[in-house]
């Protein structure tokens, strides 16, 4: 019975959805109605996978008209204006969702009851932007993405420019599902796949895939589902010493320290906007100027976090491309950091070369700066800019020995053991792990990512009387001057890597041991500074 | 016939006309083909009353009188001798060519217009549609007060408006949207025609509404509705002040001034016993009240003007008011409503449509005026006959061949320009204004048709309230395809618009003429200076908070509650919050009312804060807090005087101030004396106003701050500037157990949890702290109290006194009549804070508390541990100047002991003084004293850097 509707709505959604219309219920809406009923007959994982999924492999022109799809997305725009749409036809056919539009009504004489004219939400939503091949479940088979970019209409709506994606029109009928959607949410919108006009204040109209959506999932930030404190194979310890050897192995010439701390910054979020506790920004410095191949580090942690946005900056990137969604003649333009929630964003200084930086060039940098130290982006509107709340780890990768654009709040310069280079031309050179204990990494950091860290009181109290103690001793050796005394700025930044190191631990709490490691940690970062 | 409503046309030429056209017509239902348009006859009546001499819009008054009256043209023409006389194309043509061009017109229609446009009355072929003036209004039923018997009735849901008009904004052009009105409806069916369609409201009722409204309302019925929701209202100069009847006032204004429109707050509709209902009926049927009360209006004013004529008043005797009266026939009256509450635009849906609604935005795009064409001039080029079409459903149907019969030849038919009609029409984006965006949301976007007066009155920028009636019209889904009513798009005609839409961001009106200033009833009376203030029914919102703040006001630690408010995520730094605070309310500006030229000096109300410290220390989160809550707040980092005059009236936040360029430094000493900005541009120099508060944070000269030195040498700025600071603040990171204490307690509690709770402490939040700061700065002028003033003037002699040495007769400066003025303006802010309309003692001593604390880390020589004013007047404090005069005395010694040898190497002099001195000898106090003597022509040095050589002169 129940498969019979599944396989019903694979492949007639909108019989589905018309003779639900037919059975009147007074009590919900129809919106409401057809959100729960899709959403029931999907509600399983494996229901849920069976739907035809969106991507650069299966593009919609591949598509039949109608069909049901699932489209994996990071909303981009939700400033289109709504549309309106006659819910019932007089000849009592339901409206909406692409129905019933194309008969022959037009003799129609009847006037239009207002009454029977129901909103609906238009938003545009583009491929998740710097989407880990792994972590989607398209990655899983094995094809390897085009390089050529997709013919997206609306490339302009895509952050990473002349970058292969989709982007898709997205109209949603339940006002309740539309509501809390913001720009950067990530959404598995399930609907019905159709080719619709999209409206611009420009003369020519494009017709643009549109799904409309028959039910929509939330995508955690994680993308794929983890846990906290997870299970592992070997001890925690172990897999994350060899996790950290990894990553200095075959991206930062076996420099463990420096992996430690990607480790931690690649783990850092956004814990709470008032106090702002922000994500650590890290400074890896002295990588050296490259031109043509990407620092290894790039290959090696898209391996590790499930989204990750390489921002290559270069005097014609800084200078000529945009890094702020704007709307342009009411079009929400996208640009380089309009990344979702959980992202990682590695700015990469390496290939700057000299020249001057025009003044949006300025503007730009002046915003990945503010983003870094406020997570919020503000988008810009005519006569008015909006500020919208973010939540990306930044990773700085200057060639020498300090960004020249950037303040961050930790700084690791490099110190290589081997004479392994830095830089790869491709992945192809990074020496992968098995499977498993490929896997076993990404739940750690995916973990860390999620993590719920706390302080105990009596650890509070430890670490107060420390930083006391601290600053008498450093006051009395200067003698009244204030030189190298622990600003309360220390203090936060301690605070903060000691929560890291407990989640890179799977520990869920802060102890007098994570104290201390945590300050060790910190001097000998700062040991490397002088 | 039914009962014709109560009211007299007046001008009785017509209303026989129109008398006999219902008549006529009444017999003629269903002959809907005759009052299409195009037919000559009625456009080409020059109908002249009266002796008026604009034939134009005669005419056109009376072709609308006409169609309003569903006149068919052809049977009133034999009757009215002024139609045969005046026209001007061949009345030959009349008979022949309506009824022969009917059938293919109604055809032409069916092919070049969507089908579905069609009326959903019985009627096939359209009827003419009802020429109103308005773009705004789309009527669904003809008006003229005689022939209600004859008014159509018509689907007033037919969203008909399909027609691009090619501004890319999607708007149809709906001023020209066609509007179909119903067959005629037998006349003995009176009581549904005289109804709004599908409604029991008869408009007969409506018109009588208005009538009274319009000649029985009286200020007082508002100044009571006022009182009994609690709005603060001005209180009536006069008692008879309330009794006047303010729209026959308004009505008069109108006819001095010649206005033709009349903005009608629709809150006294409202508040008027006998128009009660039809606040409700304006709000919900604007399309069939608006044209009622518009006829009424005209109808008022015409017999006002008679009233007067006779009464023989001022301006309206004999010859003269006649062509008043003419005029005033001549022209269309518009009412104009505003006055509802304002809801936000994502609100708006589509069970709105065809309804009153006021909303507020931002323009963020307009297009230019698109002259829509309403009636099009054809002229034969054979036999030179000429006809006019008015548009139909927003197409001017050319006339295929010429309507003359004797003529008849096809494709002879041109367009004469410049004798078409156009009206002015303009298509405006209203984007939602950041306030009124929910959290994390974009902004939504709203299309809106303005018309005629309303052209061009709001520019990309402006904020706007918007009264207008919610339109949905169906678009195409598809290009390609012909489906129409299945999609549907929104947007707003616009009825009244207001500039400056509330919020903190209000426009500016100095940035306006002086005459658009007035812009809320832009073109019209009605909204008269003392009633536009708050119209859009923030009234009671705003008398809310208003209230609120009064409460806020009267609590004993508001001073604590406000200053915690100021950025509460840093820790600790209460004065220097405090005098932040202080800042934000400012003092008051003064200006000597006699002496000097014009009108005497002004004294500036606004404080100056300077913030100086180490890196790290939170002085940019202040900035930014403070940046967000000031009025007019810009920040600004180091450079850009530009941002001056952009906070004229605020707070302009710099952050970096030392690394100022020169030249934007010295822009600043005239920003914070002169308080106006001078820009050189093109030979010419413009002073702009610049009356801004600065709030700056400057880092020290090193990364740290040394406590061992002055704060003029601390930082690298002009002790000129820093003087111009009423307050400078230190903000220095040092080692204290109690405080580090605290400090970590308050950081790692933050840490304990993952998401920390937000602190209970009792504060504002920012949007509310920034309403009681506005609020405060615009309705509080404290003035200071006789008590307060002897206060300030103990308080500023014990301010000098502390200069003073009972040991020696050092004499320091430790106050001018700087800080006196300073300390007047704190007095003021403090006063202001708590809203109190005098200064007095306790504002004083605060503000006395808060300098001496600022003086004290300051101006305080950390080398005599003294309080010394003179140190940041003139970057060098009395301390310091015994120091170089014992210097100069030691040189002057060692140069002297030398004998013959003249010569003595630098270096060796600074090893020397060292040597004797128990304080390190500073360099540049060294070269100071050595800079000195050379200019007294004591010594002279030679020789470059190491090797200098200091040579004594006889």
């Amino acid at each position: 019975m129940v498969s019979s509707l599944l396989v019903d709505a694979l492949a007639r959604p909108s019989v589905l959805l018309q003779d639900l219309a037919n059975v009147p219920d007074d009590a919900q809406d129809l919106p409401a109605r057809v959100s729960k009923y899709f959403g029931d007959i999907f509600a399983s994982d494996d229901a849920f996978n069976e739907i035809t999924q969106l991507g650069l492999e299966t593009p919609p022109e591949s598509l039949t008209p109608r069909s049901l799809v699932r489209f994996d997305a990071m909303v981009q725009d939700t400033a289109c204006s709504p549309e309106i749409y006659l819910s019932k036809r007089s000849s009592g056919e339901c409206g909406g969702w692409g129905l019933n539009e194309h008969d022959a009504t037009d003799d129609d004489p009847s006037p239009v009851d207002y009454n029977l004219l129901r909103e609906c939400n238009v938003i545009w939503a583009v491929s998740i932007p710097g989407q880990s091949p792994w972590s989607s479940s398209q990655g899983d088979l094995g094809v390897a993405p085009s390089t050529t970019p997709a013919p997206s209409p609306l490339s302009h709506k895509y952050p990473l420019p002349s970058t292969a994606h989709l982007g898709v029109q997205i109209k949603i009928y339940d006002s309740t599902l539309a509501e809390p959607i913001r720009t950067t949410d990530l959404y598995s919108f399930v609907g019905i796949l159709t080719s619709d006009p999209w409206h611009t204040s420009s003369e020519t109209v494009t017709l643009v895939p549109t799904i409309h959506v028959l039910f929509a999932r939330q995508i955690a930030s994680t993308i794929v589902p983890r846990a906290f404190p997870a299970s592992f194979e070997s001890p925690v310890r172990e897999v994350r010493e060899h996790l950290i050897s990894w990553v200095a192995d075959e991206a930062l010439a076996g420099d463990k320290l420096a992996a430690e701390w990607v480790l931690l910054a690649v783990m850092s979020k956004v814990q709470s906007r008032a106090p702002p506790i922000l994500p650590l920004s890290l400074n890896l410095t002295g990588f050296g100027p490259s031109t043509a191949s990407n620092p290894k580090l790039t290959h090696v942690l898209s391996q590790l976090v499930p989204m990750l946005a390489v921002l290559p900056l270069s005097l014609n990137v800084v200078n000529s491309t945009t890094f702020v969604p704007e709307s342009k003649d009411e079009d929400l333009h996208s640009g380089w950091l309009q990344l979702p929630k959980g992202s990682l964003c590695i700015v990469s200084e390496v290939s700057m070369d000299e020249g001057t930086v025009s003044q949006k060039g300025v503007y730009n940098l002046r915003t990945i700066q503010d983003t870094m130290s406020n997570q919020t982006l503000d988008y810009v509107f005519p006569f008015s800019q909006f500020s919208f709340e973010t939540d990306i780890s930044f990773l700085v990768l200057s060639a020498g020995k300090k960004s020249p654009f950037f303040r961050t709040q930790l700084q690791v310069p490099l110190r290589g053991s081997t004479d392994t280079g830095l830089y790869a031309p491709d992945a192809s050179l990074i020496r992968l792990p098995s499977p498993e204990t490929l896997s076993e990494y990404r739940n750690l950091i995916g973990g860390g990512k999620i993590a719920n860290i706390t302080l105990e009181e009596s650890t509070a109290k430890f670490i107060q009387d420390d930083f006391v103690k601290e600053r008498q001793a450093a006051s009395s050796k200067n003698a009244g001057k204030t030189g190298d005394v622990v600003t309360s700025d220390d203090l936060i930044i301690r605070m903060m890597v000691a929560k890291l190191l407990a989640a890179s631990y799977h520990r869920p709490e802060v102890t007098r041991e994570i104290w201390e490691e945590a300050k060790a940690l910190d001097e000998r970062r700062k040991a490397r500074l002088d | 016939m039914s009962s014709p409503p109560p009211l007299d046309f007046p001008t009785s030429d017509l209303d026989a006309e129109m008398e006999d056209g219902t008549a006529k017509s009444a017999a003629g239902s269903g002959r809907g083909p005759l009052f299409l348009p195009g037919t000559p006859s009625a456009a080409g009546t020059p109908a002249r009353h009266r002796g008026s001499d604009a034939p134009g819009s005669d005419v056109f008054r009376s072709a609308v009188a006409r169609r309003a009256v569903g006149l068919p043209a052809t049977p009133r023409r034999g009757k009215d001798p002024l139609f045969l006389a005046g026209n001007s194309s061949s009345p030959m043509a009349f008979p022949s060519s309506t009824p022969a061009k009917t059938p293919r017109r109604s055809g032409a229609q069916m092919m070049d217009s969507d089908p579905l446009d069609f009326p959903t009355s019985p009627a096939t072929v359209a009827p003419q549609t009802p020429r109103h003036r308005r773009g705004d209004i789309h009527p669904t039923i003809n008006f003229t007060p005689t022939s209600s018997a004859r008014r159509a009735r018509r689907n007033t849901r037919d969203p008909s408006n399909l027609n691009s008009d090619g501004t890319n904004l999607d708007i149809p052009m709906s001023s020209a949207a066609p509007h179909l009105s119903a067959a005629p409806v037998p006349s003995d069916e009176p009581d549904e025609i005289r109804a709004i369609w599908g409604t029991t409201v008869s408009l007969s009722d409506t018109m009588k509404m208005f009538r009274d409204f319009i000649q029985g309302f009286k200020p007082k019925y508002r100044a009571q509705y006022d009182r009994e929701n609690g709005i603060p209202t001005k209180p009536f100069q006069t008692p008879e002040d309330a009794e006047v009847v303010l729209y026959e006032q308004y009505l008069r204004r109108m006819r001095r001034t010649g206005d033709t429109n009349l903005n009608i707050d629709v809150i006294n509709i409202m508040v008027y016993p006998h128009s009660k209902k039809l606040h409700g009926q304006l709000i919900k049927y604007p399309q069939e009240v608006i044209p009622v009360m518009d006829q009424v209006l005209k109808d008022l004013m015409v017999e006002l003007a008679e009233l007067d004529h006779e009464a023989g008043a001022e301006g309206m005797e004999g010859q003269e008011g006649e062509e008043e009266i003419a005029d005033i026939i001549s022209k269309v009256y518009k009412v104009r409503p505003f006055g509802l509450p304002s809801v936000n635009m994502r609100n708006l849906n589509p069970t709105d449509t065809d309804k009153l609604v006021c909303i507020k935005g931002l323009v963020i795009r307009a297009t230019p005026v698109i002259p829509d064409m309403k009636v099009a001039f054809f002229r034969c080029l054979t036999c030179q006959h000429t006809v006019q079409v008015e548009i139909d459903r927003g197409k001017i149907e050319e006339p295929a061949r010429c309507s003359r019969e004797v003529c008849g030849q096809v494709g002879t038919m041109t367009m004469i320009h410049n004798r078409c009609e156009f009206a002015d029409r303009q298509v405006i984006r209203l984007q939602e204004t950041p306030d009124a965006v929910p959290d994390g949301q974009t902004p939504h976007t709203v299309s809106l048709s303005v018309y005629d007066e309303l052209v061009d009155v709001a520019k990309p920028g402006d904020r706007l309230v918007i009264t207008g009636i919610f339109r949905s019209v169906p678009t195409r889904v598809n290009p390609r395809m012909r489906t129409m009513k299945s999609l549907f798009k929104t947007y707003i005609d616009a009825v009244h618009i207001k500039l400056g839409g509330g919020g903190t961001l209000g426009f500016d009106k100095t940035t306006r003429p002086a005459q658009g200033d007035r812009a809320p009833g832009v073109a019209g009376v009605g909204d008269g200076g003392d009633e536009d203030e708050e119209g859009d029914g923030g009234l009671s919102r705003k008398a809310e908070m208003e209230k609120r703040i009064r409460e806020l006001s009267e609590r004993d630690d508001i001073y604590d509650v406000l200053s915690h408010s100021v950025a509460p995520s840093i820790w600790e730094l209460d004065d220097i919050k405090k005098g932040i605070l202080l800042q934000l309310f400012g003092g008051t500006n003064k200006s000597v009312a006699r002496g000097g030229g014009g009108g005497g000096p002004r004294y500036r109300g606004d404080i100056n804060v300077l913030l100086v410290g180490d890196p790290g220390t939170s002085k940019s989160q202040i900035l930014q807090y403070v940046h967000k809550i000031a009025p007019r707040g810009v920040y600004t980092s180091g450079k850009g005087s530009g941002a001056l005059v952009l906070s004229d009236g605020g707070v302009c936040c710099i952050d970096e101030f030392d690394k100022m360029s020169d030249a934007t430094r010295s822009v600043l000493h005239e920003v914070m004396e002169q308080q106006t900005v001078s820009i050189a541009k093109a030979g010419i120099i413009t002073t702009l106003n610049a009356r801004t508060s600065i709030l700056a944070a400057a880092n020290p000269v090193g990364s740290k701050y040394d406590v061992d030195l002055p704060v003029t040498r601390n930082i690298d700025l002009p002790p000129t500037l820093i003087s111009r600071f009423d307050l400078l603040y230190l903000v220095l990171d040092q080692v204290d157990e109690n405080l580090d204490r605290k400090l970590a307690q308050h950081l790692v509690s933050l840490y304990l949890e993952d998401k920390p709770a937000v602190e209970s402490e009792d504060i504002l939040q920012l949007p509310e702290l920034s309403a009681y700061i506005d609020y405060a700065r615009n309705n509080v002028h404290p003035i200071i109290t006789e008590h307060a003033g002897e206060e300030l003037v103990t308080c500023y002699v014990e301010m000098r006194k502390l200069g003073e040495d009972s040991r020696n007769n050092e004499k320091r400066i430790t106050a001018t009549t700087r800080q006196l003025e300073s300390m007047i303006r704190l007095s003021e802010g403090h006063a202001r804070m708590r809203l109190s309309p005098l200064v007095e003692l306790e504002d004083v001593r605060e503000a006395y508390r808060l300098m001496k604390e600022a003086i004290r880390t300051s101006a305080m020589d950390p080398r005599t541990g003294k309080i010394d004013m003179s140190l940041l007047n003139t970057g060098t404090g009395s301390g310091q100047r015994k120091l170089r005069e014992d210097m100069r005395k030691a040189v002057l010694d060692m140069i002297s002991a030398g004998g013959k040898n003249r010569n003595i190497k630098w270096s060796d002099v600074v090893r020397q003084l060292n040597e004797q001195s128990s304080v390190k000898v500073d360099t540049a106090d060294f070269n100071e004293v050595i800079k000195a003597l050379e200019n007294e022509g004591l010594i002279k040095v030679v020789g470059e850097r190491e090797k200098r050589v200091i040579r004594k002169i006889d």
